[in-house]
């Protein structure tokens, strides 16, 4: 850059000149910095990369047992549950209820009677329900499975 | 070099050269060429299909209560070749684990004819997956495999057992009742899962895999009232068993809607016990048998002829002693003299020489016409398998004794669910609509199949239905034939039957034999409910008001009781059966 600014000042009207190689102190080389650190470098992330790699890989692998473990399970408790449920229907439906009642002493009712709103009045026999009752009786017939021609 | 060691080293190099170029060839061929094959193959080795079953649906009755539903089940399937080593000890894990009986299970793990045999069949699906865990653990699963076998239950057992059907134990599709008539739509869509798994059985995360979902069949939503069945099902099982009848039959409709809300039948069979599964306890009776109705068919003779103008309740009719026709004498069920009765006092009486007297009024032709319009001779499409059209010959065919005696009930056979039909349209001011039996075909994603509106049309004008309902009222009024059947605080409409049986066999009436039947509604005011009951071959004959009486009044009391009708308080018309 000095060269530039120079030489127009020492020769203004001769043709420029091939500049003259300027000689210069070549800077002394920089020492080399360790190798050491980077080969550490790369290995660590060769290694980090191998063992996260691996860790995946496990995980994954865990993740899939555990899932194919999970399904049994919500296999086996849904088979369970509808064990159950089905375990409450047998227990609710109207034979089972009835033969429930029955242990208890209750016995149909055959002479409803019924409050009419508008007078007040009571429609209807009140007859008090007997475990004699015709009623009753029809209750507590032989299974249907076991009547009839079932030839 | 010497010529031989340069003419050995270019053997070698032509034929390593050789070598290369083979294996460059082939190299090309299974990257290049055939890559796909092989990688197809590859993936087939570890490609796992697996079927997904698809739920068949619910039978449900009007309340959603189930009356089939669906449990997950599994089979356990033995290879004796594998399992006879080791049967006491899988014998002994399945017996403690699964209820299997002992030696029973110890015979087909040894069985020597065969290399697949069932140990157990139906057993829920978590008892299974415990007793394979065991037998693993001890080692000794070798030869012993599970398979999906669902089991469709019926938690009421009995419960409307018949007209609910049953399914195939193999195939699981339906073979009877509702289960055969609903099939198509109970039954899902299998779907199918595949995916990528490890050597030893385990799934390949992040490998590919595809699910195609199973479609669960569609729910059957049905008009039956579980807790009326199950009363109708145990009082007609006591009649039946008292009487000793060969088969019966209650039904019950709400007259609003013409939904059934009870069907029994018997015999029927207890559809958690095969055992009781016999061919006649199959028998939809309701829709697939017929017989000879008798006098409840009276009451229609009325409305055809109080719609044609013909009779009122107070019509005075003459009735003889006996009446000779074609070569047939005809008689009253009770011996009497000339009588004079009003056609009031004709139904309330039952008595067969005055609905001839009054049916002689209308030609063939026209009472069939009104029969047909009745649905007689048609089914009523209430979507059961195999339903009859029941026998109504062509009234050119009819002899002057025919006409007469299909008047009173006997020379035109029926089924029950066509002579509710047709009573019905009395109740229901002389219009008729088809009974239906199924509400909703209800699909799993909430959509419901098209169901066809059932059939109605006008048969008689409302004021013949009137008049008829008047007659029929004074069947339980103290003149009638079955004042026992009147329900107390309830006016009740209803005509008993006494028909001549015909034996199956011969065709031929059979004395003594009788099918007798009572059909009535209430309350009579504004019907609401109307029940129809039918016993076959009693002991002794039997009667419509002494034997089937009773259930319809008992069944009807149960009906009004549980739908909370009150009664109206108003009284029945003192209708005069004499003049």
């Amino acid at each position: 850059m000095s060269l530039a600014q120079n030489a127009p000042r020492r020769s203004p009207v001769r043709p420029p000149q091939q500049p003259r190689r300027n000689l210069r102190v070549v800077p002394a080389r920089r020492p080399s910095s360790p190798r050491a650190p980077f080969v550490l470098l790369v290995v660590t992330l060769l290694a980090g990369g191998l063992i996260g790699l691996l860790l995946l890989n496990t995980s994954m692998q865990n993740g899939a047992f555990e899932l194919a473990e999970l399904e049994k399970k919500a296999e086996t408790l849904q088979s369970e549950r509808a064990q159950l449920a089905l375990e409450v229907e047998q227990r609710s439906t109207p034979a089972a209820l009835a033969d429930r009642a029955s242990a208890l002493g209750m016995v149909p009712n055959v002479n409803p009677v019924f409050l009419r709103l508008k007078d007040g009045s009571v429609v209807g026999d009140m007859v008090p329900a007997s475990r004699a009752g015709r009623a009753a009786s029809g209750v507590g017939g032989p299974s249907p499975a076991a009547v009839g021609d079932r030839g | 070099m010497s010529p031989a060691v340069r003419n050995r080293a270019r053997f070698c190099f032509v034929v390593v050269a050789t070598l290369l170029v083979v294996f460059a060839g082939r190299l090309v061929q299974i990257q290049g060429v055939d890559a796909n094959a092989y990688a197809a193959r590859a993936l087939k080795e570890t490609l796992q299909p697996t079927v997904l079953h698809a739920d068949r649906g619910e039978i449900l009755d009007r309340d959603g209560q189930p009356l089939a539903t669906s449990l997950d089940a599994k089979a356990i399937i033995a290879n004796p070749r594998f399992t006879s080593e080791n049967a006491p000890g899988i014998a002994k894990v399945l017996a403690a684990e699964l209820e299997v009986d002992y030696f029973d299970a110890l015979e087909k793990l040894r069985r020597q004819d065969t290399q697949f045999v069932y140990v157990a069949r139906k057993v829920p699906a978590h008892k299974v997956d415990a007793a394979m865990a065991k037998l693993t653990e001890a080692q000794i699963a070798n030869g012993v495999t599970t398979e999906r076998d669902a089991v469709r239950t019926y938690p009421g057992g009995t419960l409307a057992a018949t007209l609910v059907g049953l399914v195939s134990g193999e195939t699981g599709a339906g073979t009877s009742g509702l289960e055969k008539q609903y099939d198509k739509w109970l039954t899902g869509v299998d779907g199918e899962a595949t995916y990528e798994t490890s050597p030893k059985g385990v799934r390949i995360p992040l490998a590919r895999q595809t699910t195609q979902e199973p479609v669960p069949g569609a729910d059957v939503v049905t008009t039956l009232d579980r807790d009326l069945q199950w009363y109708a099902d145990k009082r007609l099982a006591q009649a039946v068993r008292q009487s000793g009848s060969d088969w019966g039959i209650a039904v019950t409709v709400d007259l609003e809607s013409m939904q059934v809300l009870q069907l029994s039948q018997l015999p029927t069979f207890d559809a958690e016990d095969r055992s009781t599964v016999t061919p006649a306890s199959m028998n939809n009776r309701a829709v697939q048998n017929v017989y000879e109705p008798g006098s409840v068919q009276k009451v229609i003779t009325m409305a055809a002829l109080a719609d044609a103008g013909l009779v009122t309740p107070q019509t005075k009719v003459r009735v003889p002693s006996e009446l000779r026709l074609d070569g047939f004498t005809i008689s009253d069920w009770w011996d009497h003299g000339r009588l004079k009765l009003t056609a009031a006092g004709v139904v309330a009486k039952s008595s067969n020489l005055g609905t001839i007297a009054l049916a002689q009024q209308m030609d063939d032709e026209t009472l069939h016409d009104y029969l047909t319009k009745f649905g007689f001779g048609a089914p009523t499409g209430v979507g059961l398998p195999s339903e009859s059209r029941g026998i109504l010959a062509d009234p050119e065919r009819w002899s002057s004794a025919q006409h007469a005696t299909i008047s009173f009930g006997q020379g035109i056979s029926v089924t029950a669910l066509q002579e509710v039909a047709a009573v019905a349209t009395i109740a229901n001011g002389g219009r008729y609509t088809a009974p239906s039996l199924v509400t909703e075909v209800r699909r799993a994603d909430g959509t419901t199949v098209e169901q066809e509106a059932p059939e109605t049309r006008q048969v008689v004008s409302p004021e013949a239905a009137k008049m008829v309902t008047t007659m029929m009222e004074a069947v339980t009024g103290p003149d009638g034939s079955a004042p026992d059947t009147a329900i107390p605080g309830y006016r009740v409409a209803g005509k008993t039957g006494t028909a001549w049986r015909v034996d199956p066999d011969t065709g031929r009436y059979v004395r003594g034999q009788n099918t007798v039947s009572y059909i009535g509604f209430a309350p009579a005011e504004r019907p609401r409910f109307l029940t129809y009951v039918v016993l076959d071959n009693p002991r002794g004959g039997g009667s419509g008001s002494g034997t089937a009486g009773p259930v319809f009044r008992d069944v009807m009391q149960q009906a009004l009781q549980r739908y909370g009708i009150a009664p109206s308080g108003s009284r029945a018309p003192r209708t005069p059966v004499k003049w």
